[in-house]
């Protein structure tokens, strides 16, 4: 695009999506700390555009806002330099979005190697998204793979000779993120198709040059120049110190373990995957049973102060519908959205008196217990009905074909 | 149009050596089964087989577990300095090697194209990661390995994995077309480049044949790539300079434009077709036989006997049957809390009986038993055979070309007579998926079938909600089973596009 030669139809064409690309770099909620701590930082990093609904609005808006433009100023022909700043702007927002999930990623936060209770819980019992994510989280090197590549692209947008190889990645990238996160049900639709709208019209800028020399192998014209800036190095510099303090946000969060799970613990000698070997209620016991719904059949004890019960399903009960947590959502509750067929409850333990209690927003457990010996817990107590219970749960030295199979000929044979 | 310097035409004859033994199928094995191919009755797979070769010297037993894959390439780049060397002997007076340099990535294109496009077309109509079954939605997340793991979870989303194949056979088409190469290359590099590390990082095992694709797509790019830095990020004005041959005679054009729509018309028109007939009535890594249909679904096992001894539930028992699974195909499973013999294999070889199709229960663990079915629904009787091939002396699996008696005729010596199961299962699937293939490695697979485990039970229901089993073991146990239909809540619900007709 040369100088003076903007047709109308390239200048209303910019004109609204300038309009629109400003409008939407308001973030959707006013909820942002600037704090230094990690959800502080990452938040501000991956601040959402505007909603569906708000962005939708901004489509006719933009459309009125260009005509007024076009008509209160239809002499300016060349908006070469407006075109730049647009580009700037977008390149460093585009980067932004890159930073923060860039790291997440590298440092493996966001998806975290499967509980206990998730190993036990089966496949189909889980939603597309959570699939999604544990497979991600089962493979750390692939995750840290795609914070490199974002990262990549970050550092490369702070550079606008290097626009044009960041945003080819980023298409590719985006698309496909955009891709996966429609077809896992994702919560990220609308912000990777959002990003990808930034990527797409970054890539515009250059696509005729590059379309003339190496589709059609032809020389092209080279654009005007971009008169050279006093400050220029002042975003970058800025931009830089915020990558770093991002970086180590999220690796001084990558040692404290991911923020998907609680960081509280159980007492040690109580984690582990337990069979429920011996329940009985009100003095009456239950054998093992497929169908009976009072009765549990597995327990574990999560590393961090979780338990999850595993009893058969209610027939009645409809299956939940889940919505996909944000990222950052604080506290998360990554555990127990996105599965079913165990029940998940805070543990309050007191290692003096000897007590558990199992808290759910509308249920709860208190237990005296005792350990007869390294394999067993003794619980009596009582459930919300005020039922008194005695289980006995038997620990199980669970083996794992996701930690077993290695490559070649390392696999066990039998399991 | 500019002489090289020594340093450019040195490393482009090295290179040429290079790509000419990676993009020209060398084997025996690959004219062989080209030669054996039966025009007049195709199967998708006698297709793919030729789009699917990469240059293999070293046969190791476990090269695609590791590392020691790339060996070929090591020796390929060897064989190729050395010959470098040679034919810059030899031809140390030319200035350039534009023409050659053409023909070269013409080769590339062409050779990519074609891989990538019978790639594409494994995933464009969702058959290549299969949605999981009824016995792999009720296994533990746990008990999966991580290989299998990445392929179901690409399983239950079948629209993705079609546009995946979108994506892949898109990338073949641009490379078809000089002036779409450079968008063809990106693309292909991009998504091969990522599947290399989804392989190194989930322990699959096709990250040779993926590298083998961005290695292509890297040479496509290259020779843009000084163009790339002087206009865009050099900021210069740059005249690129490609060398096009002129086919000035008529022969030359019909030659060209007949050898292009014959590629594209194989490779694209029949392949899409017969990629089509295999996901509508045969998808090659689910059994094809339909379940019978009053029995498919999730059981609990309400009673169950021994040589009349009860058995009540407890999970940690290792005779009792627990959790039974009749599928829609014609498989049927049930856990016991019995170690199983374990085959972590990707299943990448194509068995053609349905008893020899094992992705179900390949790469997880999980205690349960697979039945293979024949049901003789007049009688109510269900012929079970044991689909663990680790449970048999040996198994075959069709993978071999030479095994399955190369391009030799039918009916191979050692069967007399074909029995009515398998003249039954040769016949189980819609006429317009059947093939010649298929037909002759059923035989193949019954010739050479190891005896398993099997037993007939006797099955009585009126629709399904409970089933009662009766028979008797290989062992002389007489067995009384009493099922209860149980309908699961999966999170996991079915896409609505699936793969076979059942």
């Amino acid at each position: 695009m040369t100088a003076n030669k903007w047709t109308p139809v390239q200048q209303a064409l910019f004109r609204f999506c300038f309009i629109f690309f400003i409008l939407s770099l308001f973030p959707s909620t006013y909820r942002y700390s600037f704090s230094m701590d990690f959800t502080g930082i990452l938040m501000l990093a991956t601040y959402r555009p505007p909603s569906l609904p708000v962005l939708l609005y901004m489509l006719p808006v933009s459309a009125v806002g260009a005509t007024i433009w076009m008509v209160r100023d239809n002499n300016r022909h060349n908006m070469d330099m407006l075109y730049y700043w647009l580009r700037v702007i977008l390149r460093y927002r585009l980067a932004l979005a890159f930073v923060g999930y860039g790291f997440v990623y590298f440092f493996h936060i966001h998806s975290p190697y499967p509980s206990i209770s998730h190993m036990n819980t089966h496949y189909g019992e889980f939603t597309r998204w959570k699939i999604f994510s544990m497979t991600l989280g089962v493979a750390p090197g692939y995750s840290c793979f795609l914070g490199i590549v974002q990262l990549t692209i970050a550092l490369l947008l702070l550079f606008r000779k290097l626009t044009l190889p960041a945003v080819i990645i980023a298409v590719i990238f985006l698309g496909n993120v955009f891709l996966s996160n429609w077809a896992y049900e994702g919560a990220d639709v609308l912000y990777s198709a959002y990003l990808l709208s930034i990527a797409s019209f970054l890539l515009i800028y250059d696509l005729t040059e590059f379309h003339t020399l190496f589709a059609l192998q032809r020389p092209a014209a080279l654009r005007p120049a971009i008169p050279s800036l006093k400050w220029k190095w002042a975003p970058r510099s800025i931009f830089l110190l915020f990558f770093l303090a991002c970086g180590y946000a999220s690796y001084s969060s990558y040692r404290q373990g991911t923020y998907q799970f609680p960081h509280t613990s159980t007492p040690t000698g109580l984690v582990g995957f337990y069979d429920v070997s011996s329940f009985t209620i009100n003095g009456r016991e239950l054998p093992y049973s497929l169908t009976d719904t009072m009765r549990w059949e597995n327990v574990v004890f999560e590393k961090w102060a979780t338990v999850s019960i595993r009893s058969p399903q209610q027939i009645s009960i409809p299956t939940p519908v889940y919505t996909v947590p944000d990222l950052l959502e604080s506290p998360s509750s990554y555990e127990q959205t996105g599965n079913n067929g165990r029940c998940y409850y805070s543990l309050q333990a007191d290692t003096i008196q000897h007590t558990l209690a199992l808290l759910q927003q509308n249920n709860m457990y208190i237990f005296h217990y005792h350990q007869p010996d390294s394999n067993r817990i003794v619980l009596s107590g009582i459930n919300q009905q005020h039922d008194s219970l005695l289980i006995v749960l038997r620990k199980i030295n669970k083996r794992y074909l996701l930690e077993e199979a290695g490559t070649g000929k390392n696999n066990p044979a039998k399991l | 149009m500019h002489p090289w310097n020594n340093a450019s035409k040195i490393a482009f004859r090295i290179c040429f050596i290079f790509y000419l033994i990676m993009c020209i199928p060398f084997s025996k094995e690959w004219y062989d089964r080209l030669f054996a191919v039966h025009w007049d009755a195709l199967h998708y797979r006698d297709i793919y087989d030729i789009t699917r070769f990469q240059p293999a010297i070293v046969k190791f037993d476990n090269s695609n577990w590791n590392l020691m894959g790339y060996t070929d390439w090591l020796l390929i780049l060897a064989i190729s300095i050395i010959g470098g060397l040679i034919f810059s002997f030899v031809d140390r007076r030319r200035p350039s090697y534009y023409a050659l340099n053409y023909w070269l990535m013409v080769l590339i294109r062409y050779r990519a194209a074609i891989g990538i496009i019978g790639f594409g077309f494994l995933k464009i109509f969702p058959v290549q990661m299969p949605f999981p079954s009824l016995a792999m939605l009720n296994t533990d997340f746990g008990q999966y390995s991580a290989q299998k793991l990445y392929w179901v979870s690409v399983g239950i989303v079948p629209w993705y994995q079609s546009f995946a194949g979108v994506f892949e056979i898109g990338a073949g088409l641009l490379l078809l077309f000089r002036k779409t190469t450079v968008y063809g290359a990106i693309l292909l590099f991009a998504a091969m480049a990522d599947i290399v590390y989804v392989n190194f990082s989930y322990d699959g095992n096709v990250h040779i044949y993926s590298s083998y694709f961005v290695i292509l797509a890297a040479y496509l790019l290259a020779y843009d790539l000084p163009y790339f830095y002087a206009f865009f990020i050099k900021e210069r004005y740059v005249i690129p300079y490609h060398y096009y041959p002129s086919f000035t005679e008529k022969w030359q054009q019909y030659l060209r434009t007949g050898l292009k729509s014959g590629l594209l018309f194989i490779f694209v028109g029949v392949t899409a077709y017969l990629q089509l007939m295999n996901f509508l009535y045969d998808p090659y890594k689910q059994p094809s036989l339909k379940g019978v249909p009053a029995l498919r679904g999730n059981y609990n096992v309400t009673f169950f006997s021994i040589n009349n001894k009860e058995i009540a539930y407890d999970p940690f028992d290792t005779t009792r049957w627990q959790h039974v699974t009749f599928e829609k195909w014609s498989t049927f499973t049930f856990s016991t809390n019995q170690p199983q013999n374990l085959d972590l294999s990707n299943g990448i070889a194509l068995p053609m009986r349905d008893i020899n199709r094992t992705f179900e229960l390949t790469g997880m663990a999980g205690r349960r038993t697979y039945f293979y079915y024949e049901a003789d629904t007049v009688q109510q009787l269900l012929h079970l055979h044991n689909k663990n091939p680790l449970n048999k002396k040996a198994s075959i699996t069709s993978n071999s070309f030479y095994l399955a008696g190369g391009s030799k005729p039918i009916l191979y010596d050692t069967i007399t007579i074909i029995p009515d199961v398998i003249r039954k299962e040769i016949n189980g699937i819609d006429e317009r998926a059947r093939s010649w293939r298929r037909q002759k490695h059923i035989l193949l697979e019954y010739a050479n079938a190891q005896p398993g485990e099997d037993m007939t039970l006797h099955y009585t229901t009126k629709d399904g909600s409970r089933i009662i089993m009766t028979g008797v073991t290989r062992n002389g146990d007489s067995l009384y089973i009493v099922l209860d239909k149980v309908e699961k809540h999966y999170l996991l619900t079915e896409s609505s596009l699936n793969a076979g007709n059942y």
